[in-house]
């Protein structure tokens, strides 16, 4: 790349526009850079990285970044191989040079405060449609490239989320399911509705929005259902009326109708019968309440992980975990707290040798089996602590 | 007696270079990241027609790409090796191949023309001009 890093950055956001049929770049006041770990980019997103960074490029506007393969705590135990973690750390340090605000984590909205209304350029599915169902936020689903451009620029194509008309209700889903609403439920319930709806703004409707606003856990439900949604469609936003913030009152016409047996059907299609040899969960990266509640659990119950117990959350979690002394106990009931990294975006499934993985994320249950190979069996939260009991 | 009939208009998305080179077509979606190694440009999923060649300096053409965001980055990492194709000429424009051209300086084209997609052949030898906004198609 002989080109200046700003010139080629605005070469591709003018390109894009035009592609996209619009004349307009808009400024956006913060983006979340995607596509770090080197496991999925390789020496490809390495080299062009590094290769930024080496011109004395500086992000215009502050960057948070998404997972990395590891978290450096863990690399002996994780058995992250040495030429990884040296590239991985390579990749960091690029960043960081430019100015990336390493927080590693894809749950920015947990961590960053902005007003409803604010444009940004996020990666990451899952943080892109919090943003623009919950909080307000306007930003496209960007590639992990384009995030990075749009952090040395400061500005994207001002077309489809950052406008109006696109942000109103396209389906109004209307979800005929009268049990609560656990975790595994919002994400067989995401994952289905995202293979309805396809691309558009779902409107949802029915007795399970309650538990969504009202459940003493509902935004970790919302996190789970919304990941799911992304993950089987091209669905940005998703209008839970109460919760989402910039939400005008539009009723869509065209309706589609979900009930139990479509969830059952989604559950069948993310879920085998195989007996888990690992449990996963935190993709999301888990808040601070679901890790306390993960706890909870496991200290009420006695139960002693008697399998590889994987807890994936943030940094600043597991730091105020350490504070609050509740990582040494965790440890002692047999979790592994992992910070920086998660599931999908490591190869611990491979340097592991993991052949099963129990989660209660349809997005991880998603991904491992088309990424990893791997057979997935999903369940709610309580019942992948339960599992862990069972000897491997 | 095949100048007009195999003369496409076409749109020039990325760089304005005349070029020559010899067709590689697939008729599937490609998805850069794990379908072309970035290391050689050789077609590496078994579904692909060209499976097992290279598309290194010839004009690759496909209709549309699909999968990883990441796709640019192979594209770039082609480039930068010296293994890039001469031009990559598509049914239509999507931003993952366009981000990875830009950043690999490879020729992006846009043919709509069904009768391009119909008629062309691997082997045949494509002639772009930025000038006329043209492609050519020439049988060997």
């Amino acid at each position: 790349m002989s080109r200046r890093p700003l010139e080629l950055a605005a070469e591709v956001m003018e390109k894009l526009a035009s592609i996209y049929g619009v004349s307009e770049l808009i400024e956006v006041a913060h983006v979340h850079i995607s596509g770090v770990s080197y496991l999925t980019i390789g020496d490809a997103g390495l080299e062009f990285l590094e290769d930024l960074a080496s011109k004395g490029t500086k992000f215009r506007v502050s960057a948070t970044v998404n997972p990395i393969g590891f978290d450096l705590e863990h690399v002996e135990q994780l058995k992250i191989p040495q030429d990884f973690v040296n590239k991985q750390l390579r990749i960091l340090n690029a960043l960081k040079s430019m100015g990336a605000n390493l927080i590693l984590s894809c749950t920015p909205y947990e961590i960053i405060d902005l007003p409803p209304g604010t444009h940004v350029a996020w990666g990451e599915s899952n943080a892109v449609i919090y943003a623009n169902s919950i909080l307000g936020l306007r930003t496209n689903r960007e590639g992990g490239p384009l995030t990075v451009l749009a952090a040395i620029l400061g500005k994207v194509p001002k077309y489809g989320l950052h406008l109006d008309e696109v942000r109103k209700p396209t389906h109004l889903v209307e979800v005929k399911y009268s049990q609560p609403l656990n975790h595994l439920v919002a994400s067989a319930l995401g994952y289905i509705i995202g293979e309805l709806v396809v691309t558009g703004v779902p409107l949802i409707r029915g007795n399970i929005i309650k538990y969504f606003s009202e459940s003493p856990h509902g935004h970790e439900l919302v996190k789970l259902f919304l990941a799911s949604l992304a993950t089987s469609s091209q669905v940005n936003r998703c209008i839970i009326p109460n919760l989402s913030r910039d939400y005008g009152g539009e009723v869509p016409s065209k309706v589609i109708e979900v009930e139990e047996k479509d969830i059952r059907k989604a559950i069948d299609e993310l879920s085998s019968g195989a007996t888990p040899d690992a449990i996963a969960i935190g993709c999301p990266h888990c808040s601070l309440k679901e890790v306390m509640l993960t706890y909870k659990i496991l200290e009420r119950e006695g139960i002693r992980a008697r399998k590889l117990f994987l807890l994936f959350t943030s940094r600043r979690v597991k730091e105020e975990l350490r504070r609050l002394g509740v990582l040494s106990k965790l440890s002692e009931r047999g979790v592994l707290v992992c910070a920086d990294t998660c599931i999908v975006v490591s190869p611990i499934v491979r340097t592991l040798g993991i052949k099963v993985v129990m989660t209660n994320s349809g997005k991880a249950a998603h991904y491992l089996r088309r990424m990893h190979g791997i057979d997935v069996v999903l369940g709610d939260l309580y019942d992948c602590i339960k599992e862990v009991r069972n000897g491997a | 007696m095949h100048s007009s009939l195999l003369r496409f208009r076409v749109r020039f998305i990325v760089g304005r270079r005349r070029i020559c080179a010899p067709l590689l077509i697939e008729r599937c979606p490609i998805s850069p990241l794990g379908d072309i190694d970035p290391k050689t440009g050789v077609l590496k999923n078994p579904k692909c027609r060209n499976y097992g060649k290279s598309i290194s300096g010839k004009v690759f053409a496909y209709p549309v790409s699909c999968g990883s965001t990441v796709g640019s980055y192979v594209l770039y990492q082609l480039s930068k090796v010296g293994r890039g194709p001469q031009a990559i000429v598509v049914k239509q424009v999507d931003p993952v191949l366009l981000v990875g051209c830009i950043l690999g300086g490879i020729e992006l084209v846009e043919c709509s023309h069904e009768d391009f997609w119909y008629m062309a052949r691997d082997g045949y030898v494509v002639e772009l001009n930025p000038e006329e906004h043209t492609l050519t198609l020439i049988p060997q």
